[in-house]
């Protein structure tokens, strides 16, 4: 019997500070030890009585509509989105109320007002007849099945812009063909499989739909483990008890990529992490990295980080080693799987690892939220978590063969859509570190701006940039001066509205093409252009783009026929780099209300003068609608 | 049945129901306190299994409608 009388104390005082990162470090030891319900509910109640003083996470309000009795979910919910920085609100319908909740305008779903919405219904209850019966050998169960879903999903857009998250659907357990399933022409699993692939098509077509892959993380978990055969009949919950962590951490992942939490750089430690051992102790072939154990589980590690860093994912080291043995391993070692070029930054040496994350976070211009450190050693990472709070820090496991695993389960780096920019983000942080070099040399700024040969294109949001155009204004906290965060759906109501000019801002250089980098969504009221988001990548920081930004509004502000531009500064913790942009470009300030300040530029007076280094490529016409 | 078999379960009802112990007698049952509804006994259940790493059949926990029959169907699984 467990027993967590100290371990709910240590808890609550960590609830007291009123600072989310104690608070949230208490949380994940407790669960560590002990991750039942009971534990569950005593997290769940604290995150509910603390979460309007919880100083840095999120409050969000959350629906979760079900065909069974989701009630049970409820703390898991809770305290899954908690760990990822959201104190949730949540609304849940009656039990399998979930049609009348959508159609229905003036349901409650409605007067909650979500900012998500799941949709956690099964398979069988959606459409019985594919689960019961002998399978039909034509496509109509998938169609009509499908067709409900798109009824949902249409009847929810037209009253909400909430994200939906809809979970997919399960094989039946057992097929009514058993063995033979498999090979008819329309077996129960391949039937549900194509449904699952049009949910996929759905969700890329459709702007604001999130497919929660439900089948997957079953499979995950292993399909008689995760269901409960006597509360499905007793209670109507067919999971069992010791899934409910895991499928609210699954909402959880995708709530938290929404809110732009996704991380975006991963620090590593060396020693016992890349590789078995330690280089300056053992030497450069006395480390443990081959293919037998275990270096082969160092070797698959390094493979995953491969993989991660080809999907946009930064990598950097933080070690304590001398620079000349870690260059050797990188030189010399033939199993090594990734390359010193593979590092965005590298850190070797013998200062304090926060003070490395600190110069890492500098020179890569990513704030520390967004940054994890993972390391085989809990001092460092203790070291790190009081000196840095809000940088997440992994302390690896003993056994390197789990190591994969650790890194992918949190989902800490997983995002929604997979762009260009995301495919090249590696490359691109190389030729900036390029680009910082030749600025130090370059005598004088103006010659600096010239030789990097500048090519902008400034054009309207399109179906092509609009995911992009979502992307940016959820995860850009420097450069932004509003940091209002908008979905796909709500930038695409405004790409409706006359009224609004969205456009993104795609930078070109001598080193290469730094695609979409800024995003300006301004809107038309009255005698003045009113400057909604503005907003630029750190990358390009430096190199006069925003006075080539603030110039093309000064045009898009007179096809309008406006008299002035007027733009907001909310000032954040983040965001001071921004704060000098306005008055710097002959803003004056007009008001100032809760912290905000107003600023206007009188067009009849004064114009900004677009830089004369740019080369200035298709400015498309104003407002082509998508 | 030890005490604090009894305690433990007298907790856990605490914890689910959120009244205060006293408010928990020997003589409760499902519907008196009101707060044990048909929700919250299956809550009660799924604690119980965890909690006394025992698993109950259909059966067994319609019988557990009262503390003494919570407390009876436990006895029997841990003697067992």
């Amino acid at each position: 019997m467990f027993e967590f009388r100290s371990g709910r104390e240590r808890l609550g005082a960590a609830f007291c500070t009123g600072d989310y990162y104690q608070a949230r470090q208490a949380v994940v030891d407790l669960l560590e030890e002990n991750a039942s319900g009971r534990v569950l509910r005593v997290i769940a109640g604290l995150v509910k009585r603390h979460s309007d003083i919880l100083a840095g996470a999120k409050p969000a309000k959350i629906a979760l509509l079900s065909s069974y009795s989701a009630e049970f979910l409820d703390d898991a919910l809770v305290v899954a989105c908690f760990l990822k920085g959201v104190t949730p609100e949540l609304y849940q319908a009656a039990f399998n109320q979930f049609r009348q909740e959508i159609l229905d305008p003036g349901s409650s779903l409605y007067s909650f007002s979500p900012d998500a919405v799941i949709l956690s219904v099964l398979g069988e209850h959606l459409c019985p007849s594919l689960y019961d019966r002998l399978p039909t050998s034509d496509t109509r169960q998938i169609e009509e099945t499908v067709a409900e879903f798109k009824g949902l999903f249409d009847a929810l857009r037209i009253r909400s812009s909430a994200p939906l998250l809809v979970q997919n659907l399960l094989p039946p357990s057992y097929p009514v063909f058993g063995v033979g399933d498999a090979c008819l022409p329309f077996g129960q699993r391949q039937q549900v499989q194509r449904i699952n692939a049009r949910l996929g098509e759905i969700s890329r077509e459709q702007t604001g739909i999130y497919v929660v892959d439900y089948e997957a993380l079953v499979a995950r978990h292993g399909f008689l483990a995760w269901h409960d055969e006597r509360m499905r009949y007793l209670a109507q919950m067919p999971i069992d008890k010791r899934m409910f962590l895991p499928l609210a951490s699954e909402y959880a992942k995708i709530v938290n990529v929404l809110k732009g939490g996704a991380k975006k750089c991963v620090v590593l430690d060396l020693d016992n992490t890349l590789w078995g051992g330690i280089v300056g102790e053992d030497g450069v072939d006395g480390i443990r990295l081959d293919t037998i154990y275990p270096g082969n589980a160092y070797k698959a590690f390094q493979q995953a980080l491969r993989a991660l860093n080809e999907r946009g994912v930064l990598l950097a080291v933080a070690s304590k080693n001398n620079p000349a043995d870690v260059d050797e391993v990188f030189d010399k070692h033939p199993h090594m799987v990734l390359t010193k070029g593979d590092f965005a930054a590298m850190q070797v040496g013998w200062q304090p690892k926060s003070q490395m994350i600190e110069t890492i976070a500098d020179e890569l211009s990513i704030g520390l939220e967004h940054i994890v450190l993972i390391d085989d050693n809990p001092v460092e990472c203790a070291e790190v978590s009081r000196a840095l709070p809000m940088v997440r820090t992994v302390v690896f496991p003993c056994q390197p063969e789990r190591f994969a695993a650790v890194l992918a389960e949190e989902g800490l780096f997983d995002v929604l859509q997979f762009s260009k920019e995301d495919r090249n983000r590696a490359q691109l942080y190389k030729q900036r570190a390029a680009a910082e070099n030749l600025r130090s040399r370059a005598a004088d700024l103006e010659d600096f701006y010239r030789s990097l040969e500048m090519e902008i294109v400034i054009e309207p949001v399109n179906a092509a940039s609009l995911s992009r155009t979502a992307q940016l204004t959820q995860k850009t906290n420097q450069l932004n001066l509003t940091t209002y965060r908008y979905s796909e759906a709500d930038i695409a109501a405004r790409l409706r509205d006359p009224s609004w000019y969205c456009c993104t801002v795609t930078v070109r250089d001598r080193f290469g093409d730094n695609g979409i980098i800024a995003v300006m969504l301004a809107q038309h009221v009255a005698d003045r252009l009113i400057l909604d988001t503005f907003l630029m990548s750190c990358r390009v920081i430096g190199r006069t783009v925003e006075t080539a930004m603030l110039a093309h509004l000064c045009d898009v502000a007179e096809r309008f026929g406006a008299r002035l531009v007027e733009a907001k500064l909310v000032p954040t913790p983040k965001n001071v780099p921004v704060r000098s942009l306005l008055p710097d470009h002959n803003f004056v300030p007009s008001g100032e209300m809760n912290g905000a300040s107003t600023w206007r530029l009188d067009l009849s007076t004064r114009r900004i003068r677009w830089p004369e280094w740019f080369r200035v490529l298709d400015r498309e016409p104003l407002s082509t609608p998508v | 049945m030890p005490d604090s078999v009894r305690d433990s379960v007298r907790r856990l009802m605490t914890d689910i129901f959120q009244l205060d112990p006293r408010a928990i007698s020997d003589s409760a049952e499902m519907g008196a306190p009101e707060q044990w509804d048909s929700g919250n006994h299956v809550r009660l259940v799924l604690a119980l299994e965890e909690e006394f790493d025992v698993s109950f059949e259909i059966p067994e926990i319609e019988a557990m409608t009262s503390f003494q029959g919570v407390l009876s169907a436990l006895e029997s699984k841990l003697s067992s």
